[in-house]
């Protein structure tokens, strides 16, 4: 869909015609639920965000001025709501595992309690299991970055503008989600069949 | 080994395809010399390919889902006013017949006109004349008003009134209330209902929240040059007029009357209806201001009580 053609439909939702609207839910809707489905881990409450943020978007919409495309708008309005989510949930168990963050203080890794799908117990099955736990585990804000750049496939460029960031942020946020991820994958097991002990060692020292 | 921290913004820029060619040349060569960068790339992009593959398809039904919740709350929104009444068989006419008559439609008693959820008065204003619609208590000031109003029809059978909003369930009995027959003086009493011209009307139904103060005032305007202006009742003069005088207790520690009907109650003041003699007790050992005498003839008298 062009900008031309978002515009085009918006103004027309915007005088009255209502059922345009579905053109950019069906448009946006793969996107916006894989990023929930991503930050919160479960698929009803991925659900319920997504209804919620095409929703938040049709109401809002006379706000939306067109600077930024439709996409990065609604991106936006998805993970705002993700993270308000988050900031609710409260049944959490940590476990001390440590990370880097921003300010390069180290800090407590918290894991999620999550009950594994009954999927077949092969490795790519349990690579995918840890590394969607390995997700959850990361805080907020690197999950943000990391979910919009591999889930989404948004640019530095596009990911900077939906959540308001400089670019040099995304790509550290970006980095450290990564290591993070590397971390607790290494912890869990020898998923990625690779020796990383020392690196693990030197990414708490810097 | 510090020396590779540069090398890890590279590795990340490399993963995401972001890698410039001369950057990518430095990378290479630092990698066949640095296991542990060799295998942090590698770790990289295992995490990125496994993450991007796991894009799922959204459910059935999300996109129904969110259609038919959205068409549920602008139903809701989309509060109607009823115009009740029966008019003359055209708009000019109705126009010409108040001018004729130089009047603005009082309004007998705040009780009936209470059942209805507004009170439409047409008020000839040069050169544009102007429909003012009067909420009653029975409507809900903070809903955007969506008028639309219908014609009597050339051989006076009287078209259905509009849907009626949440909050009255009831239907009204319709009083006929202007004679037919353009151009005749009539002292009109009762409620100042009456059905115009649709055309005259534009619709609007947006969806607004009703998160702000309720207002006094909406303003529509319509493709015949005729203002809609909706305001509260307490507001209207053809309203005041039905009574006997409108006076004001600016006396702000007098405290609320009670035993009198309070007509409206905002922030800063409350109308009460109070007998006639009530009032020419107040005017003796209470400090009413702003008197403005209107209907010798009626009952009662509306006192407005400041508060705050």
């Amino acid at each position: 869909m062009t900008r031309e053609t978002e515009m085009q439909i918006i103004k027309r939702v915007l005088d009255g015609h209502i059922d345009e609207f579905e053109a950019l839910v069906h448009e946006n809707q793969k996107k916006i639920y894989n990023l929930a489905l991503k930050m919160v881990g479960n698929r009803e409450d991925a659900w319920d965000i997504s209804q919620e943020t095409f929703i938040k978007a049709f109401k809002a919409l006379k706000s939306f001025r067109g600077d930024s495309s439709f996409g990065v708008w609604i991106y936006r309005l998805a993970t705002n709501l993700c993270i308000d989510f988050l900031r609710k949930e409260k049944k959490r168990k940590t476990f001390p595992l440590a990370y880097i963050n921003d300010e390069k203080e180290e800090k407590e890794l918290e894991i999620p309690d999550v009950s594994m799908e009954p999927e077949a117990l092969c490795e790519q099955a349990e690579l995918k299991q840890a590394i969607s736990e390995g997700l959850k585990a990361l805080p907020e804000d690197h999950r943000q970055v990391l979910v919009l750049r591999e889930i989404n496939g948004l640019s530095y460029a596009e990911i900077s503008q939906v959540l308001n960031l400089e670019i040099g942020t995304v790509k550290s946020r970006i980095f450290r989600a990564r290591s993070n991820l590397a971390k607790y994958l290494n912890s869990k097991g020898n998923f990625l069949n690779k020796k990383t002990s020392k690196t693990t060692k030197e990414g708490r020292d810097r | 080994m510090t020396g590779c921290k540069k090398y890890h913004e590279l590795i990340n820029l490399a993963v995401d395809g972001e890698i410039s060619a001369h950057d990518e040349k430095q990378l290479n060569a630092h990698l066949l010399a640095c296991p542990e960068c060799s295998s942090l790339l590698d770790v990289f992009k295992r995490i990125s390919a496994e993450l991007s593959d796991m894009q799922v398809e959204p459910p059935q039904g999300l996109v129904s889902g969110v259609m038919r919740e959205i068409r549920r709350q602008t139903k809701r929104k989309g509060n109607r006013l009823a115009v009740f009444g029966r008019v003359a068989a055209s708009f000019a006419a109705v126009v010409i017949m108040v001018i004729a008559a130089n009047r603005v439609l009082p309004i007998k008693d705040m009780q009936e006109a209470a059942g209805y959820n507004a009170v439409v008065v047409l008020n000839k204003v040069d050169p544009h004349p102007r429909l003012e619609v009067f909420n009653t208590p029975a409507f809900n000031y903070a809903e955007k008003i969506d008028i639309d109003v219908k014609k009597e029809t050339d051989d006076g059978a009287l078209e259905e009134s509009i849907p009626i909003p949440e909050q009255r369930k009831e239907e009204e009995e319709v009083p006929p209330v202007i004679p037919e027959g353009a151009g005749q003086e009539h002292d009109v009493e009762g409620i100042g209902n009456m059905k115009v011209d649709e055309a005259a009307v534009s619709t609007t139904s947006q969806i607004t929240e009703p998160t702000e103060t309720p207002k006094s005032s909406y303003s529509s305007s319509s493709k015949f040059g005729i203002d809609l202006r909706a305001k509260d009742i307490w507001a209207a003069n053809s309203f005041s007029k039905a009574y006997y005088c409108v006076a004001v207790i600016n006396d702000t520690s007098a405290g609320e009357l009670s035993g009198y009907e309070q007509l409206s109650k905002s922030d800063s003041e409350i109308y009460y209806k109070v007998p006639v003699e009530i009032i020419e007790e107040f005017q003796r050992n209470k400090s009413l201001t702003e008197i403005m005498y209107n209907n010798n003839k009626a009952e009662y008298g509306i006192v407005i009580m400041k508060i705050n």
